[in-house]
């Protein structure tokens, strides 16, 4: 029933007060995506206190248009200058930038837009449809699920090393031991602190994505000769409209992606930073031969951005129906929703339907207007590669110190990203992964809460209690056929690189 | 000659063998997992080493470029002079000394960029999102 309930408040969304919100919030997120250092949450945030003059409903529309557009403004800038915007655009930043070294940048743009416009209308769609039966699905999360998507997500590290899979476990490591450092939760136990106030907080995950991609990628410019520029010598087209051979060819990965996005969106804590991760690692493991993954392979590419902006919509299920926030950004608009008088909950769709269904509507048109604006921004943007290496690294370097500042306003924040800038440059080096380093880094406290949850609600009998759950068993089995095809293709890899050398 | 890489697996070595040391003192599990980290890097770097003799053996000189390193002391001196001189000031002399240092000799390119990049990060920072950039005794 509540289906053509929420059809009946389409109309809602014309009025000028709703479209302007709309092209405001798109506006503001594409930007403040596109710089590093700057995420949606904080663009929400800077919102709140605009919104106040705005009903509840244009208020909303405001903040989930520009959560949108900010997560899909990330990729801009990982494509063109390998400076993810948003923790979840850094998967995207590995094949793009590769594409855009080939002078792919506007191709990379097309299909980057087509998977996050597509991913996030789907996932909207979702959203409006079902929100409430699917809300059930985050509450069968419990601490021994939540350990084993974090082990699920650190499989992926495999498929990420490209080859050097002692190094990627060893950065993936490395990862999770920095997601450690600060105050234990459990015991109260400040770890590896040093008496540091900041470092007692933890590490900052932003310090460490602008530092690990932008900061080191500034670093990695300067080796160049200044007249360089990162596309050579390309003309920049302005087609920014995909061609359809362009979409058969990743339509498997668009797929896949979207899968991903849609499904982990759901889970609180999970969402586009795990989901890309997932859905490129897969895409790693469906690769045929001629694939070139880690030098610039569309198919990975088309998998990241799909997912990431899969999972906006589904994300806030968990939001709007129970009131558990799915991410940072979800949490931020669900203080909105309080501040404006509203109860989140299933009485949120008896009490205000007209509301919650016309924001729901207004995150559709949000991903429709979100195509139209990238284009046009798209053409400005590539502008980027084709800019002197001389000086693309300084302007690289003054938005990751400025983007760190503005994030917290701590200078400390900006010395830890300048650290991680020159672990990022010496790992790159090294051929070590920064990917694996950060999905070891997010998945680090998920994956130590989880257990040591789950050793509280077990009794100290973990196994048992994970075999007797349903859910634990599927994410058992997704991550045993993870493992044994990684396994498989490091066979394979092993094996061919011995008939090379022959 | 040592080979860098042994080099960079000493140090991977001694971090972990600190981490280490320094979990013994954290009670109530709280040392668990930093160990099981720093345990797990020892072993795939040994395990690394024996999948890489060949690049271990290997005695090619690796030509050293310092520009890195001077760019990350410029950075480091800029992030100290937007405490003492201000935000925009710090950041026109960052990007006119380090465009300068990198090779870009053709002065109009770096004022024409200069142009851009202030205004839109006043507009953008300041007046739009009112932030507090880091204000010293100049802007």
């Amino acid at each position: 029933m509540y289906i053509f309930e929420a059809l009946s408040y389409f109309g809602n969304l014309f009025s000028l007060s709703v479209l302007s919100c709309l092209v405001l919030g798109v506006l503001i997120g594409l930007i403040i995506g596109a710089i590093p250092g700057l995420s949606p949450p904080m663009a929400i945030a800077l919102l709140i206190p605009v919104s106040f003059n705005f009903p509840p409903t244009e208020a909303l529309i405001l903040m989930v248009s520009c959560y949108a557009a900010g997560m899909y403004g990330g990729s801009f800038s990982a494509i063109l200058i390998r400076a993810p915007g948003t923790s979840a655009s850094a998967a995207t930043a590995i094949e793009g930038f590769e594409l855009t070294k080939k002078g792919k940048a506007i191709q990379a743009i097309r299909i980057s837009t087509f998977a996050s416009v597509l991913g996030g209308l789907i996932s909207g769609l979702v959203l409006l449809l079902l929100a409430p039966p699917l809300a059930e699905v985050a509450l069968l999360f419990g601490p021994a699920e939540y350990f084993l998507m974090a082990i699920l997500g650190l499989t992926a590290i495999a498929s990420i090393s490209f080859g050097h899979i002692f190094k990627g476990l060893i950065s993936g490591f490395f990862g999770i031991f920095l997601s450690t450092v600060g105050i234990d939760l459990y015991s109260g136990i400040p770890r590896f602190s040093f008496g540091s106030a900041t470092l007692s907080s933890g590490i900052g995950i932003m310090p460490a994505i602008v530092g690990l991609f932008a900061f080191a990628q500034g670093l990695e410019l300067s080796l160049s000769k200044a007249q360089e520029t990162i596309g050579g010598n390309s003309k920049l087209s302005w087609n920014i409209w995909p061609k359809f051979n362009e979409i058969k060819k990743v339509k498997n990965s668009l797929f896949r992606g979207w899968g991903c996005g849609l499904v982990l969106g759901i889970i609180p804590a999970a969402g586009g930073s795990i989901a890309q991760w997932i859905a490129y690692a897969w895409e790693i493991q469906k690769s045929k031969l001629g694939d070139q993954f880690g030098k610039g392979e569309i198919k990975g590419l088309a998998a990241t951005e799909g997912s990431n902006n899969g999972s906006t919509g589904t994300s806030l299920i968990p939001m709007f129906t129970l009131g558990i926030p799915g991410g940072i950004s979800a949490a931020v608009i669900l203080g909105a929703l309080v501040i404006h008088g509203l109860q989140p909950g299933l009485s949120l769709f008896k009490n205000n339907p007209q509301i919650v269904y016309t924001v729901m509507w207004g995150f559709l048109a949000a991903n429709i207007l979100m195509g139209f604006i990238a284009a046009v921004m798209a053409r400005g943007m590539a502008h980027l590669t084709i800019m002197p290496k001389g000086l693309l690294a300084p302007l690289i370097i003054i938005f990751s110190i400025v983007g760190t500042y503005v994030n917290t306003n701590n200078i400390t924040d900006v010395w830890i990203m300048m650290g991680f800038g020159v672990l990022g440059f010496l790992m790159n080096k090294y051929h070590f992964s920064t990917g694996a380093a950060l999905l070891g880094l997010i998945l680090g406290p998920i994956a130590e809460n989880g257990l040591r949850d789950l050793m509280v609600v077990s009794r100290g009998d973990p196994i048992l209690y994970t075999l007797q759950r349903p859910l634990s068993i599927i994410l058992l089995l997704l991550t045993s056929i993870i493992v044994f095809y990684s396994a498989k293709q490091f066979k394979w890899q092993k094996k061919n690189k011995k008939i090379i050398n022959k | 000659m040592i080979n860098t890489h042994i080099i960079r697996n000493i140090f991977i070595f001694l971090i972990s063998l600190a981490i280490i040391y320094i979990s013994i003192e954290y009670t109530n599990h709280a040392n668990l997992l930093p160990t099981f980290c720093a345990i797990s890097i020892i072993i795939f770097t040994i395990l690394d080493f024996f999948q890489n003799k060949e690049t271990y053996k290997s005695k090619k000189k690796i030509a050293i470029n310092f520009r890195p390193s001077i760019i990350l002391l410029i950075s480091f001196i800029y992030v100290l002079s937007i405490l003492f001189l201000g935000f925009f000031v710090s950041t026109i002399i960052f990007f006119i000394i380090s465009s300068y240092y990198l090779g870009v000799k053709n002065l109009k390119q770096i004022f024409f960029t200069l142009i851009i990049l202030i205004p839109f990060m006043y507009i953008f920072f300041s007046l739009f999102l009112k932030t507090n950039l880091p204000k010293g005794f100049l802007i």
